[in-house]
C-alpha cells in the first residue's frame, strides 16, 4: 500500500511537471469516430469442431455502434454436442441467439479503435436432445452389472432462456480486422425440460450443472464495415 | 484486471469440475423388501433364522452380511430382507431356505417364491442416470400373481412360510415393506 502511494505521488509530480511544461502550447486535434457494423466468427467453436470429434459448432458475432461508447451486440450460433457420461450418452442439437449491448470502457487515443467492454445479453436457445444410450443405476450387483441400454429416444421442442454478463476485449489488428475474446457468465431464466430426461447441455448456454449458472467464452475474428463518421474536436492540454 | 482474472479462474474451475458422483442417499433402483411376522401373532415382527436366499438356478446366495464368513455372509437373521428384482425381465424366482446352515436336514425348510411385476425406467439426475422402478402385479386378467409360492398361483402357505400379504405394490423405495411374510 505504501509503495502504491509513493508511486501515485511520484506520478502526480511527473504529470504536474508535464502539464506545466505543456501549458504554453495550445494544440487542437480532430478525433474521428467511425460508426458501423462489425461482423465476425467465433474461432473457438470453429476450431473445437475440428479437434473434438463429439462437437460441431458455429457462432457468428456482430455489433453495431450506436453511441460513442455503446454498441448493440448479438451472437447467433448452432451447436451439435455429444456428451458421454458414465451413466448417460446423449446428443444435443440446436440454435441460439443472444442479443444485448456492450459498453466500451476503453478511452481510445487518437485513431485507435479498440474495445475493452462489459455487456449484457439475453439468450434464447431452441434445441433437441437424443438419448443415445444409458446404464440403469443399480447399487445391487447380485443379478450382475447393469448392461448399457441403447435408446435413441429423441426429445424435441426444448428451449431455454438466460441472461448473460459479458466482459471482453476487441482489438483492431489490421485496417478493419479485429480480434477479440470474451468471457461470459450465464444465469438460466427459463428451461423447458423434457419428460423423463433433463437439459444437460443447452446450445449457447453451455453445459448445465445442478445450479442455474453456466459459463462460456469465445475468441473472435471480425471485420468492421464503416458506415458513417463523426468528428470530435479535442482540445489537448490547453 | 482482477475481475477478469477472477472470471478466468471461475471458467477453469468449472471447466475442470469432476462429474458429480451419484449420492448414496439418492433413491435409485430399489430392491424388494420382505418383512417377517409371527404367524400366531401377526402384529409382531419375527426375525428369520439363518435364511439363505438364492436365485433359482444359481449356487451363490444373496450376501446379507458383508463381514460374515463364507457361510454366514449369506444368512439373514433380521426382521426383513431386501431382494433385487430383475431390471430386464418381469419375473424373478428365488429359493428361500430357513435354517440353511443346519446340520440336521430335517430342520431345513425351503420355499420357492416367484415375483411378477412390471417395470418403469425413470430419469433421476445426470450422475445417477436412470433407475428402474417396479409395480407388483395386481392380478388383472390372465397376468400371474404378484407372488407365486411353490409354483401354485393360489397358495399362500408353503413349507415354512405360513402366509403372505402385499403391503405395497409400488416398489419405488427400499424404505418401506412391499410384502409381509408370516411364519
Amino acid at each position: 500500500m505504501r509503495r502504491i502511494l509513493t508511486f501515485i505521488g511520484s506520478l502526480c509530480v511527473l504529470l504536474g511537471g508535464l502539464s506545466a511544461s505543456a501549458q504554453e502550447t495550445v494544440q487542437d486535434s480532430i478525433k474521428t469516430h467511425r460508426y458501423g457494423l462489425r461482423v465476425g466468427v467465433d474461432l473457438f467453436k470453429l476450431s473445437r469442431s475440428f479437434y473434438e470429434k463429439d462437437y460441431k459448432g458455429l457462432e457468428l458475432v456482430g455489433d453495431y455502434r450506436i453511441a460513442k461508447s455503446y454498441y448493440i451486440a448479438a451472437e447467433i450460433g448452432n451447436e451439435n454436442k455429444t456428451v458421454d457420461d458414465p451413466q448417460l450418452n446423449f446428443t444435443t442439437k440446436g440454435t441460439y441467439i443472444r442479443g444485448g449491448f456492450n459498453y466500451n470502457a476503453y478511452e481510445n487515443w487518437l485513431d485507435m479503435e479498440n474495445l475493452i467492454y462489459v455487456g449484457l445479453r439475453y439468450g434464447v436457445s431452441s434445441f433437441s436432445q437424443t438419448l443415445n444410450h444409458y446404464t440403469v443405476y443399480n447399487r445391487n450387483h447380485y443379478l450382475g452389472i447393469e448392461p448399457q441400454t441403447a435408446s435413441g429416444e429423441k426429445f424435441s421442442g426444448l428451449s431455454a432462456q438466460w441472461a448473460e454478463f459479458v466482459a471482453g476485449v476487441n482489438a483492431k489488428v489490421y485496417n478493419n480486422i479485429y480480434v477479440g475474446f470474451s468471457l461470459r457468465v450465464n444465469k438460466l431464466i427459463s428451461n423447458k425440460k423434457p419428460r423423463n430426461f433433463d437439459n444437460l447441455y443447452i446450445p449457447g448456454f453451455h453445459r448445465t450443472y445442478d445450479g442455474d449458472f453456466g459459463v462460456g467464452l469465445n475468441y473472435t475474428v471480425s471485420y468492421f464495415i464503416p458506415i458513417y463518421k463523426t468528428k470530435q474536436k479535442i482540445e489537448v492540454q490547453k | 484486471m482482477k475481475k477478469i482474472l477472477a472470471l478466468l479462474l471461475l471458467v477453469f474451475t468449472l471447466g475442470c469440475e469432476k462429474d458429480d458422483i451419484c449420492d448414496a442417499d439418492t433413491n435409485t433402483t430399489p430392491r424388494l423388501v420382505l418383512s417377517f411376522f409371527d404367524y400366531n401373532d401377526p402384529s409382531v415382527a419375527k426375525n428369520v433364522v439363518n435364511l439363505k436366499v438364492v436365485q433359482e438356478g444359481r449356487e451363490d446366495g444373496i450376501v446379507f452380511n458383508e463381514s460374515g464368513t463364507d457361510v454366514t455372509k449369506y444368512l439373514a437373521n433380521g426382521p426383513s430382507v431386501s431382494l433385487p428384482l430383475d431390471t430386464s425381465a418381469d419375473r424373478i424366482r428365488y429359493i428361500l431356505t430357513l435354517n440353511a446352515n443346519a446340520t440336521d436336514p430335517g430342520l431345513i425348510y425351503t420355499d420357492t417364491l416367484e415375483f411378477n411385476y412390471s417395470r418403469q425406467t425413470l430419469y433421476i439426475s445426470r450422475a445417477c442416470g436412470y433407475s428402474v422402478y417396479f409395480l407388483l402385479n395386481g392380478g388383472n386378467g390372465d397376468e400371474p400373481n404378484a407372488f407365486v409360492l411353490n409354483d401354485d398361483q393360489a397358495a399362500t402357505q408353503g413349507n415354512w412360510i405360513q402366509n403372505i400379504t402385499i403391503a405395497n405394490r409400488n416398489v419405488i423405495s427400499e424404505n418401506e415393506t412391499h410384502l409381509n411374510i408370516y411364519w
